[in-house]
């Protein structure tokens, strides 16, 4: 067990070795950054300073390993709109976001689960037709006109909802409800495909053979069973669901990362755009990391592996 | 057993055959498939069915309501937006744009997925291990984000859109042409194949994608409609498609303003967008649970 | 016979599941009964019904299959009419069933002791330590090495032969008196196979239970059966003393089967080992005369009437066939003899 973790981890670093080479080039994606930093107005003397004072002018892999460094020891550069330190701004912003999808999260889990159960339990029944259509909806939504469609309906034809910000638990509702339908179908169906499997396998029959009590067979026997590939899904939901939020914090104005990073976009202040990049990937990186060994500990057939 | 290798057309013939029948069963594709192909004539008859030019602007009927409300009429079935244009013709354009980038971005990403996920599958072992790295790294990096800071940094153009999103969504390609390739790697023909002297650019391109081919076009249809919802949520942003291109996605954008007193703005083109991907999505379903073997759990 | 010794009572059991292309009749009207500690072996070949007979005497049919019967009686209980509540509770209890496959028999993702620990509390009010002592009581019959850490371990880190094993000791948690085992080591090692159908005679002879085995191997009827049915195409064509029938074999399919035995000194040269010629029907859609006709060497033109009868012999044996064969008695004690070694 405690082998299957260190070998994991030890591909998660070089995994994350990978995605912050790929963020570091992506500042050079418009060309010349110090010509950009610059702004239009700049003259060849700025674009040299900036160029200086940046350290553009030393060697990529040099420039590469000092702001990789800097990202190791907190330091994640400086925000060109600010003129303060990104670290400063981008940690209240991150666990705002964070706190919203670890709700959204758990109520696509809340919803999807229980879902997937009863679908994959009676497959063909109205229950499961049922499910199916809320899937297929769901994953044909796209988020931003689910959230305007909510805002309509609860915030300008029924006025009982906030529409902006995120200051009383009211005001989660909307963002909430968006983020987890986009989470909820898959999740539906995995444990739908997954239960269907599980329910048709011969150690279930064996569990039947030996008497247990249905519930028990459903919950202890089946279930768990099923879940194993639920987990990691679930896991690269939220890690998508936290990317997916500049949508849904632009809709409904909440300042989260993702609205500091579509705000970062229209404003060229690279520096955070990197940092904000580099920190989703690291997110959805440890995310599937501890879903692994979840599973690790649900199926004991991936201790070994 | 006889060495001849399977013929992959006579296969795929006979595949056919077995499968026609199992289309008009299922409800779903049959639906899907159909409300896709209207889609698509829209998009290539919209030059025909628009009534007006979906760019002309008239500042004296701005802002009309669609013709099921108080005040429209069947001048502008879908009314007018807030400079005036005709928006029954924009969403005709609309489906243009958004067919037209599914579509490429669906080709871009097709190509680099499965050359990465056929030769992962076919070579096995270090070749393998590398491109797997490729695809869980990629998997990492969030598309939105990214798709958002590049076109933004390089400029936002159709064009510029299309590239981003292509380059960004191959993983699905890559996962599935990987998973199948190792299924039918060791399979009677290959061997065979292999046998007769057969080299790995030969067998990969006669003997491995003419019966992948199934597989890809499932995968294909679901990312055209991921592609489609991207592209309308970039443009959403204001980072997508540039002004004045009638995008469905910018269409919601334009009418965001106007959320309080005119919702039908983000109504009508959000439909429109809803019931596409929703098209889409039951094809590419429905295609996985036809050509799915006999006995597979639908 | 004293009726308290009969545990099972079969009367015209018919299983009938609905396919695409109609109904499919596979188990078509089957009378069979167990006395206490007796073992019965269902013989025949794949697709015959005898796993069906099985699984519907465990009410575990999958759903869309219906089981018809005259009688199904277990101790005195009319099963056909038992609540699906009433006969969960038998299972695991007073009767319980070995698959065939050990290695996806076993639920992965939980430890052996807890596998055994929940069948044992289901059907009975016990403390965890009192079943755990129960499965090492079991392990030792079994003869299975290192029990505590057996118990610790998952399916996965056993072999084939122990996890079968395990399976065995989880079907007597709650020592059963009717054991039902469906091709227990078919997937096995030959030499794991005897092994473990040797412990399976020591155990139901210590709990005097009753067993129904099911095989297609006329070699492990011979060591294990008292008595035995041969069914063919969802009917018993034949059935009797284990002695008695493979001594003098009635039915035809019965002696075809015998025949394709491989003995040392019959078949000189083993490169034709005789088998029965032609294919079993379809059993969809209704089927009327001998199954077997198509097939059978003495078949006539009465073998196609609707209905043959059933003839039993004065000693129990029974089968259904319009001309038995007779007096193969010689050779096939010779056989019997070389089999049962």
């Amino acid at each position: 067990m405690y082998r299957y973790i260190l070998r994991r981890s030890l591909s998660g670093i070089l995994l994350i070795l990978a995605v912050s080479l790929a963020t570091f080039f992506l500042m050079f994606a418009g060309g010349d950054p110090a010509t950009r930093m610059a702004g239009e107005s700049g003259s060849m003397a700025d674009v040299i300073r900036i160029r200086q004072a940046y350290g553009f002018d030393r060697p990529i892999i040099v420039q590469y390993l000092s702001w990789l460094g800097g990202f190791v020891t907190g330091d994640l550069g400086r925000s060109l709109y600010f003129d303060m330190p990104v670290s400063a701004i981008l940690v209240e912003r991150m666990l705002t976001t964070m706190r919203l999808g670890a709700w959204a999260i758990l109520l696509a889990i809340a919803i999807g689960v229980p879902l997937g159960v009863a679908a994959g339990c009676r497959p063909n029944t109205k229950v499961d037709r049922f499910a199916l259509l809320f899937a297929v909806v769901g994953q044909a939504m796209p988020t931003f006109w689910f959230a305007l469609l909510l805002v309509i309906a609860f915030s300008v034809t029924y006025p009982i909802l906030p529409s902006s910000g995120l200051d009383s638990w009211k005001h989660y509702i909307m963002p909430m409800v968006v983020l987890s339908y986009f989470a909820a179908p898959a999740i539906m169906r995995l444990t739908r495909s997954g239960m269907i499997s599980v329910l048709d396998t011969d150690y279930i029959r064996t569990a039947r053979a030996m008497g247990i009590v249905p519930h028990k067979i459903l919950l202890k026997y089946a279930l768990r069973n099923a879940l194993i590939p639920v987990v990691s899904l679930a896991a690269a939901q939220f890690g998508y669901m936290l990317a997916g939020s500049v949508v849904v914090e632009s809709v409904f104005a909440i300042h989260g990362a993702g609205r500091l990073a579509w705000e970062s976009i229209l404003r060229s202040d690279l520096p955070v755009i990197q940092a904000l990049v580099l920190c989703f990937s690291l997110f959805y990186i440890v995310l599937t990391f501890l879903a692994d060994v979840v599973n690790a500990w649900l199926d004991p057939r991936m201790r070994i592996a | 057993m006889s060495a001849a290798p399977v013929m992959p057309t006579a296969g795929a013939k006979s595949m056919v055959t077995l499968i026609l029948p199992r289309w008009r069963q299922h409800t779903g594709f049959m639906l899907g498939f159909c409300v896709l192909a209207v889609f698509a004539l829209m998009a290539i008859l919209a030059p025909m069915l628009a009534p007006y030019d979906p760019y002309a602007q008239d500042l004296m009927a701005r802002m009309r309501p669609p013709v099921w409300m108080d005040g429209g009429n069947w001048q502008h079935p879908f009314g007018t937006d807030q400079v005036g244009r005709d928006y029954l013709s924009r969403i005709f354009y609309g489906a243009r744009v958004s067919l037209f980038v599914g579509l490429s971005v669906t080709i871009i990403s097709c190509l680099i997925g499965t050359a990465l996920g056929v030769t992962a599958g076919y070579f096995g072992g270090r070749v393998d291990t590398v491109i797997s790295f490729l695809i869980t790294a990629r998997l990492a990096i969030p598309v939105v984000l990214v798709a958002l800071a590049v076109v933004a940094l390089v400029g936002s153009s159709l064009q510029i859109v299309i590239a981003v999103l292509g380059l960004l969504l191959w993983d699905r390609f890559a996962i599935v042409m990987r998973a199948t390739t190792q299924q039918i790697r060791s399979a009677d023909f290959i061997v065979a194949a292999k046998v007769q002297g057969a080299s790995n650019f030969q067998i990969v391109m006669q003997e491995i994608l003419p019966n992948v081919v199934n597989n890809l076009l499932v995968v294909a249809t679901l990312e055209i409609a991921q592609a489609i919802v991207l592209e309308a949520a970039l443009s959403f942003l204001g980072i997508g498609v540039p002004a004045p291109t009638p995008s469905w996605g910018l269409m919601i954008a334009e009418g965001r303003a106007d959320v309080f007193f005119d919702p039908w703005l983000i109504t009508i083109p959000g439909t429109f967008l809803f019931v596409l991907v929703l098209a889409t999505n039951m094809t590419g379903d429905g295609l996985r649970d036809i050509t799915a073997p006999e006995g597979r759990n639908r | 016979m004293n009726a308290t010794d009969m545990l099972l009572d079969v009367r015209g059991l018919r299983i009938d599941i609905p396919t695409p292309k109609g109904m499919l009749h596979a188990v078509r009207g089957i009378d069979f009964s167990l006395k206490r500690g007796e073992t019965l072996c269902l013989v025949g070949e794949s697709g015959c019904g005898k796993s069906l007979t099985a699984m519907a005497l465990m009410g575990l049919l999958p759903r869309k299959a219906l089981r018809r019967a005259d009688m199904l009686s277990f101790q005195g209980t009319d099963m056909l009419s038992l609540p699906e509540r009433a006969f969960n509770r038998l299972r695991g209890d007073r009767m319980a069933m070995i698959f065939q496959e050990p290695m996806t028999s076993l639920n992965p993702a939980l430890t052996i002791e807890q596998q055994l620990i929940d069948v044992h509390r289901q059907h009975r009010n016990v403390s965890v330590k009192e079943a755990r002592e129960r499965a090492l009581f079991l392990f030792e019959k079994i003869g299975v090495s290192a029990p505590t850490e057996r118990l610790k371990q998952y399916p996965h880190e056993l072999s084939g032969g122990l996890r079968q094993r395990m399976m065995i000791a989880m079907a007597l948690m709650c020592g059963p008196q009717l054991l039902l085992a469906d091709e227990p080591t078919t997937a096995l090692d030959v030499t794991i196979q005897a092994e473990l159908l040797r412990v399976l005679r020591n155990l139901q002879e210590e709990f005097g239970m009753g067993l129904i085995l099911i095989t297609h191997d006329l070699g492990v009827v011979s060591r294990m059966a008292d008595r035995v049915a041969i069914m063919y195409a969802g009917e018993i064509v034949e059935q009797g003393d284990v002695h008695q029938v493979f001594n003098r074999p009635s039915h035809p399919y019965t002696r075809g089967l015998l025949e394709c035995l491989p003995i040392p000194g019959r078949h000189k040269h083993m490169t034709h080992l005789p088998s029965i010629p032609g294919v079993v029907p379809s059993l969809i859609g209704d089927f009327v005369g001998c199954a077997f006709r198509e097939r059978c060497q003495y078949a006539e033109e009465r073998c196609a009437a609707p209905e043959i009868d059933w003839r039993q012999l004065p000693d129990g044996q029974g089968y259904q066939c319009i001309h038995p064969v007779d007096s193969f008695g010689a050779m096939h004690s010779a056989a019997m003899h070389e089999v049962s070694r």
